[in-house]
């Protein structure tokens, strides 16, 4: 598989993938480079954080289960720092993870993304639609009625 | 009464003795002191004689009260030779006969308590809760597990109907009835279609609180004179509990590791497909096209063999959202088209209404159902035959059909289509055919029940079968259940 190689638009979208699967990580950003996404990619909890930090960014990829610090927590430490942030965080998740993915909504994630289930291209898709303002993935549209 | 008896007969033997005295005195006129006293003498003699003969009857009579009192040590002590005496050794001897037998009852009356006493103490330390019911479903016994588990002491449980003391419900809640559970079998009928035993039932005991029970019942083969109904057999099923948060847990962490290589074996190759399509000759194309068709199999099997466990573990939640209905379908069948076409079979969308309505759904799940029928129709359609998808408007409903040209399904086989591991090539001794795992219509039916629709089957043995369900289209929210429970509770 060759780089993608995309020129960059000056309003190009900043993207932070915190996952510790390389595998999984790297097929993202592959694929969001190409679809024009600035992209930066952590591979554990508290450098995620750190990035985050550091960098503003527009839609943030976080995996659930990461060595250290979960995504959870980092998304509970940074919602605490930043309550107006306007950073669009989407959970990388697997089915069966309902209890986890509620306690992430109540954290300020505006949906969940399940990687078994959505192809790279169908990832592009959602960011896309969640940057466009309308419910990405299995999102919190399920929410409200609950 | 001999008292009245010995005096009656003295006086009356006095008084004949004393008629001649009389007579004389009257007769003669002359009193003379001496006759008169010799008179008097004579008749208390008689009288006394008589008095004295009778005495061994009071003798009699005192020892048969005191045999009457139970107390047959008592002996009759009478000496001679007359009938008197004859009587009383006769009583002696129904005395000494009385005592035996008094041993004998008493022996068996030990023997049947010691007995009784071993088979309660028995029945009451039976770990499982053990009620035994009549024919009318009344409780007869109870033991003491039983009691723990329902929560009703013996004394309160004993002669009610058994449904109002053991309250048995499936794990969605659906309650049982005394006659799935308490099986009657009377000898000369025919026998209960099946006796009932369970693995997962949730009791309700008297404070309302919840159990969960293994059950197993058995009618008692009897007449109806015998008035015994059923065993019912109710086992705490605490360790098992234990045992299904250790699978939860354990169907967690299999489903993160089964699924991360799977995402990316899928993610890789369709990004490389994708890429790579004008550089791969057709064998290259259809061999890459066939590992993507088999991840994507692989991955469909690991979420259906992970929503059936939910479904048992009544933890299957479903995320309904509007959706576009027509816009899904033709999603879904054009996904299905590739496949098909390995088999030269052609899937078609027919929908002739063009203001089809949006349903409440939640897509994932209810395209689950949608590709689990069509990969159904698929399997049982040969070579170059044609399933038509549709959906149409009725009331309320959106009802989708999935029809096939396939071989169709046997009669008898379709009221278990819906059930767990059944297989249709099974039912017809098919090895032809082995593709499935026999979960993927229990699983739609499942999902289908979830969203408040139906799903059925049409089928004609060579003409072929066509699938279908409903979805509400309105509010599905407003129903009692509410659907969308997704995240409330794990």
């Amino acid at each position: 598989m060759n780089p993608p190689t995309t020129i960059a638009p000056s309003n190009q979208k900043k993207i932070l993938i915190v996952e510790d699967e390389a595998f999984i990580s790297d097929l993202y950003k592959y694929q969001l480079t190409k679809s024009g996404f600035s992209v930066a990619v952590a591979n554990d909890g508290l450098s995620g954080l750190k990035m985050l930090e550091a960098d503003q960014v527009d839609v943030l990829l976080l995996d659930i289960m990461l060595p250290g610090m979960n995504g959870l927590e980092l998304l509970r430490d940074w919602r605490t720092k930043n309550p107006n942030s306007k950073t669009i965080v989407l959970l990388l998740t697997n089915l069966g993870q309902d209890a986890v993915i509620k306690e992430g909504f109540s954290l300020g994630a505006q949906g969940y993304l399940i990687k078994a289930s959505y192809t790279p291209e169908q990832v592009v898709v959602e960011i896309n639609n969640a940057l466009a303002g309308k419910p990405a993935g299995a999102s919190a549209d399920s929410l409200k009625s609950a | 009464m001999p008292h009245s008896l010995r005096l009656k007969l003295s006086i009356i033997v006095g008084l004949i003795c004393l008629i001649p005295l009389v007579t004389g005195l009257i007769l003669t006129r002359t009193f003379n002191p001496i006759f008169i006293s010799v008179g008097i003498i004579t008749t208390g003699l008689a009288s006394f004689v008589v008095w004295w003969f009778l005495r061994p009857l009071e003798s009699l009579f005192q020892s048969v009260q005191i045999l009457k009192k139970g107390q047959f040590q008592h002996r009759v002590n009478l000496k001679g030779s007359d009938e008197l005496s004859a009587i009383g050794q006769e009583l002696n001897q129904l005395a000494d006969y009385l005592i035996a037998q008094n041993q004998t009852i008493n022996n068996e009356n030990s023997v049947i308590i010691s007995q009784k006493n071993r088979w309660e103490t028995i029945f009451s330390t039976i770990i499982d809760g053990v009620v035994i019911v009549d024919i009318h479903r009344n409780i007869l016994l109870i033991n003491k597990a039983a009691e723990h588990l329902t929560g009703y002491s013996q004394a309160e449980a004993i002669g009610k109907p058994v449904d109002q003391i053991i309250k048995l419900a499936e794990k969605d809640g659906r309650e049982l009835t005394a006659e799935t559970y308490c099986p009657i079998h009377l000898v000369g009928q025919v026998p209960p279609q099946s006796y009932r035993s369970a693995q997962s039932l949730a009791i309700t005991n008297k404070t309302g609180q919840r159990e969960t029970i293994r059950l197993a019942s058995s009618p008692i083969m009897t007449n109806p004179q015998a008035d015994l109904g059923c065993v019912v057999l109710l086992q705490d099923a605490a360790t098992e509990r234990e045992f299904e948060s250790i699978q939860l847990d354990f169907v967690s962490m299999a489903s993160h590791e089964l699924r991360t290589p799977l995402t990316s074996i899928i993610g890789y190759l369709s990004i490389y497909i994708t890429e790579n399509q004008p550089n791969l000759d057709a064998h290259q194309r259809q061999f890459l096209d066939r590992v993507l068709i088999s991840a994507k199999q692989l991955a469909a099997l690991i979420e259906t063999l992970l929503s059936v466990s939910k479904v048992e573990r009544g933890a299957l939640r479903m995320a309904v959202k509007t959706i576009d209905w027509t816009k899904n379908l033709t999603q879904v069948v054009h996904d299905n088209q590739i496949q098909a076409s390995q088999k030269n079979i052609s899937v078609t969308l027919n929908i002739t209404d063009p203001g089809l309505p949006a349903v409440k759904a939640d897509n994932m799940r209810i395209n689950e159902v949608l590709n689990n029928l069509i990969a159904n129709a698929i399997n049982y359609t040969d070579q170059g035959g044609s399933i038509t998808v549709s959906a149409r408007h009725e009331k309320d409903e959106v009802i989708t059909s999935v029809k096939d040209t396939g071989r169709g399904i046997p009669k008898e086989a379709l009221p278990h289509l819906f059930t767990k591991f059944f297989r249709v090539s099974t039912a017809l001794a098919d090895s032809s055919n082995s593709k499935g795992t026999g979960l993927g219509l229990f699983l739609s039916k499942s999902i289908i029940d979830l969203h408040h629709g139906r799903i059925w089957v049409e089928s004609e043995i060579g003409k072929g079968s066509t699938f279908s369900f409903s979805l509400p289209i309105d509010q599905a929210a407003s129903k009692s259940v509410p659907l969308v429970d997704i995240l409330t509770k794990t």
